[in-house]
């Protein structure tokens, strides 16, 4: 087991540091020149030229791109993702600022959507083909067509506008503040999140649970006479949570983009907006940190998904 | 969202919890601390350096913390602010001289000196601190060396004494004055040991700006949720009224209708939501025009392109008027010229809409109707993408072929480095306060990349007419020169102008003093005079 998971980092870092190299190249493949970007035409008379050299020389921006790329690799493997174009700050240090609220917000929801997608799922399993099943499939299909950030301008026009109940927008008060202040702040979008990704989720939990209900071995524990519910509860619900392991960590990327979504609608304060600045502005250093961000995040769970998988399913061949 | 707006503009603004702690619609008492919640239209790049890379949020936040010599009123005349009074200009044009107001104090309680005037402004003659407008000091003595690199200091900047900062020029340019005299003052004396080429990363500036001479200082930046500020006791007018201030980068929607709930006190709203706007309660609505206009170049290095009829066809052919009610709701005015108030002639061609005119122009100089012009543009602002349909339907009718190309900020970047696109729209630039600013869009020497003239138009005439009226010190003589070149610009069309937007704000009615002003980072120009009562 420890040799198997060993070689699994080491092939992730592997490819880690070629989506590195990948998206290095990409993102100075793009049309456009972000230092010409920073300046206005109008300003160009003149002075305009010797700007652009200053900056592009201060930039590393004159350099070939292979001289580029291992300068920023050397720095990478200390943890400096070099500093934004636009306000020269350190990247790794805008990102962790927008890491903590993306985290507390991707959380959340996946907790809101694992409460709504296990129950519902068992239900519509169990009593499969009733009105029940259909409701819960019409239910997910509803939230999976929705595009979220409708759902998002609809809530708050109901719950921040019309109700009252809930702010509108950001992540604290402005001058207020505190742990119940962020959690109705909170609300909102990762319940909007987390019920985005219950809708697949409870499709996944149903029809696994169809599976493993006709199972022989649940066929079995019903013809001696085990009780059904604890049939479906001890025996087939827990061995058909074992790909859910899966589905959820392939799930977490896709909550990310809904996430980058979501936080343009309620000024969360997360890597979304971030992200969506740097791209427009060609800000380089800023978008491969993202890129790479992302990429870690999706190497991760995945890596996790192999791992739990393994350790939980003895018929995964650990090799 | 309209939908929204008109619900949440129907529902009673107090019933509803206000999250801002602030909103009592009750007259309470001044005594209280006053707090003021504003729109800012993107979150702010978090670098308030006066030298960094024209940002307008945080140039909204630059203008409450930060002071200048000059600054501009909604009518974009310039007056005094750290200056006593508007500068003096020598006979032969080639110093000029501030007096600073007397006895003034940074918010830190150090005195400010025209030392700090004279640090500044080689700042921003530096490219080395990040700074883009080094251009500017061309004609200033010294000012190339510092571009070049090849001086630490600008020599035509001194201060004589504590009050007194002057500029030399090695030749004469009155449009200095219009150009910079706005610039930011930063402190000397907090920032005098910053070395030069770290000053675009200084803590200072990324971090915590907390020193100024504006009438706020800048307290927090909770990170893409808001610029927390609070009056500054020093403020050379005496304190502010209103003692906070919290600029909340939100969207344009929701700040809406955040203003429908009292959660947000000032908003900056766009022309389709005017209507809905003023149907709240308490809300109240004002504009300004905008300080440059929306435009679309023609590219003359193309040889289909070169003829002045082609273009004033083009003008014809377009009803501009129809193009501001459907796009804007009528919140714009059409542009026949780049030049602004005085600058701007009255008898100019209007270039009212008449199709049959455009025609007429067109087989006079035997329009090819299969020559395709492509217009590129970048799409996601409402305005323009109208814009660029009606120009496609309207040009299309006289015989135009117009195709349009939706681009990216890059590609557009690329397509005016290699100079290959045939017409491209796009908005803005600052030609109200000083009308030497459009030399650098009208130019035969400011072609792009060597300045901002994005059709390739050259005449002589026009060129000398604007050198001539910038070395011009007589005023009534400097803008009958500047009216010269309107008329020759208006006559030779070099691009196809089309309307200058109007900014529009709209706030609780409890504020009062509120001036609206139509650049939209400088909301707060009067601050001061602004007071907040519920």
């Amino acid at each position: 087991m420890t040799a198997f998971v060993v070689r699994r980092i080491l092939v992730n870092i592997v490819v880690f540091i070629l989506i590195g190299i990948g998206v290095f190249l990409l993102v100075r493949a793009a049309p456009g020149d972000p230092v010409r970007m920073m300046i206005r035409p109008e300003d160009m008379q003149e002075g305009g030229e010797a700007f652009i050299a200053a900056r592009r020389a201060e930039l590393g921006l004159d350099d070939p791109i292979l001289i580029q790329y291992g300068r920023w690799f050397l720095d990478a493997l200390t943890g400096n993702l070099g500093d934004s174009f636009v306000n020269r700050q350190p990247v790794s240090g805008l990102l962790l600022k927008r890491l903590g609220p993306t985290v507390l917000l991707m959380s959340t929801a996946l907790a809101i959507s694992l409460l709504i997608a296990i129950p519902l799922g068992t239900i519509a399993a169990v009593r499969r083909n009733t009105s029940v099943d259909y409701a819960a499939a019409a239910l997910s299909l509803g939230v999976i067509s929705v595009p979220s950030f409708f759902l998002g301008i609809v809530s708050i026009y109901i719950f921040s506008l019309q109700l009252g109940w809930l702010p509108s927008s950001g992540m604290s008060t402005p001058g207020g503040g505190g742990g119940t202040d962020v959690l109705q702040h909170l609300i909102m979008p990762a319940a909007i999140l987390g019920l985005a990704s219950a809708g697949p989720l409870t499709r996944y939990v149903r029809g696994s649970l169809i599976d493993e209900l006709s199972a022989d071995y649940v066929r079995t524990a019903e013809a001696k006479g085990a009780a059904p519910g604890r049939v479906v509860t001890r025996h087939a619900l827990r061995n058909s949570l074992i790909p859910l392991i899966t589905i959820i960590m392939i799930n977490v990327p896709q909550m990310l983009a809904g996430a980058v979504v979501l936080e343009q609608v309620f000024a969360w304060p997360g890597m979304g907006q971030l992200a969506v600045r740097a791209v427009t502005a060609q800000d380089y250093p800023v978008i491969v940190g993202f890129a790479l961000y992302v990429a870690a995040l999706v190497l991760i769970c995945n890596l996790l998904a192999d791992i739990a998988y393994a350790a939980v399913d003895p018929r995964v061949k650990v090799t | 969202m309209a939908m929204v707006l008109a619900v949440a503009a129907c529902s009673d603004p107090t019933q509803n919890e206000d999250t801002s702690g602030s909103g009592d619609d009750g007259a309470s008492s001044g005594s209280e601390d006053t707090t003021l919640n504003a729109y800012l239209y993107q979150p702010p790049a978090a670098n308030w350096s006066p030298m960094a890379p024209a940002s307008g949020p945080d140039g909204v936040v630059m203008n409450l913390i930060y002071d200048s010599l000059l600054g501009v009123d909604p009518d974009y005349k310039l007056y005094p602010r750290l200056a006593a009074d508007l500068p003096e200009i020598s006979e032969d044009g080639l110093t000029i001289t501030y007096t600073l107001q007397e006895g003034l104090t940074w918010s830190d309680g150090e005195p400010f000196t025209a030392e700090d005037v004279v640090f500044t402004y080689n700042l921003m003659a530096d490219p080395d601190t990040g700074s883009t407008a080094s251009g500017r000091f061309a004609d200033v003595v010294g000012g190339p060396e510092v571009a070049a690199g090849t001086a630490d200091t600008v020599t035509g900047f001194t201060a004589p004494d504590d009050t007194t900062f002057q500029i030399q020029l090695s030749k004469p340019n009155i449009g200095l004055v219009g150009l910079t005299g706005n610039i930011w003052i930063v402190p000397q004396h907090v920032l005098a040991d910053v070395p030069v080429d770290e000053m675009d990363t200084a803590e200072f500036f990324t971090q915590s700006p907390n020193v100024g001479m504006g009438p706020y200082i800048f307290q927090e930046y909770a990170t893409d949720q808001y610029v927390h500020l609070v009056k500054n006791p020093s403020f050379r007018e005496g304190e502010v009224d209103i003692d906070e201030i919290y600029l909340r980068p939100v969207t344009s929607d929701v700040a809406t209708a955040q203003l429908g709930t009292g959660e947000m006190d000032l908003v900056q709203i766009a022309a389709p939501d005017l209507e809905t706007v003023e149907a709240m309660d308490g809300i109240e609505v004002g504009s300004g025009p905008g300080a440059g206009y929306i435009r679309t170049s023609v590219n003359e290095l193309k040889p289909y392109l070169q003829d002045p009829r082609l273009r004033q066809a083009m003008l014809y052919a377009v009803d501009r008027q129809q193009l501001i009610d459907e796009a804007l709701g009528g919140n714009a005015t059409p542009v026949n010229a780049s030049f602004m108030n005085d600058a701007m002639p009255d008898d100019l061609e209007t270039y009212d809409y008449d199709p049959d005119k455009a025609r007429e122009l067109l087989a006079e100089m035997n329009w090819d109707p299969n020559q395709v012009v492509q217009l590129s543009w970048i799409a996601g602002q409402r305005d323009r993408d109208t814009a660029a349909t009606i120009l496609e339907s309207q040009l299309n009718e006289v015989g135009i072929k117009l195709e349009l190309n939706q681009v990216q900020p890059g590609q557009l970047t690329d397509m005016m480095n290699n100079q290959s696109y045939d017409m491209t729209l796009y908005g803005g630039g600052n030609y109200a306060t000083e009308p030497f600013a459009v030399f650098a869009i009208n130019a035969c020497s400011t072609h792009f990349p060597a300045g901002g003239n994005l059709s390739y138009w050259c005449n002589e005439e026009f060129d000398q007419l604007m050198l001539e009226a910038n070395a011009t010190v007589d005023e009534a003589a400097r803008y009958d020169l500047y009216q010269q070149a309107a008329r020759i610009e208006n006559a030779e069309v070099p691009m196809i102008y089309l309307y200058n937007p109007d900014t529009i704000w709209a706030h609780t009615d409890a504020l009062k003093g509120f001036v609206p002003n139509g650049d939209f980072t400088n909301p707060f120009w009067n601050v001061q005079e602004w007071t907040l009562e519920r």
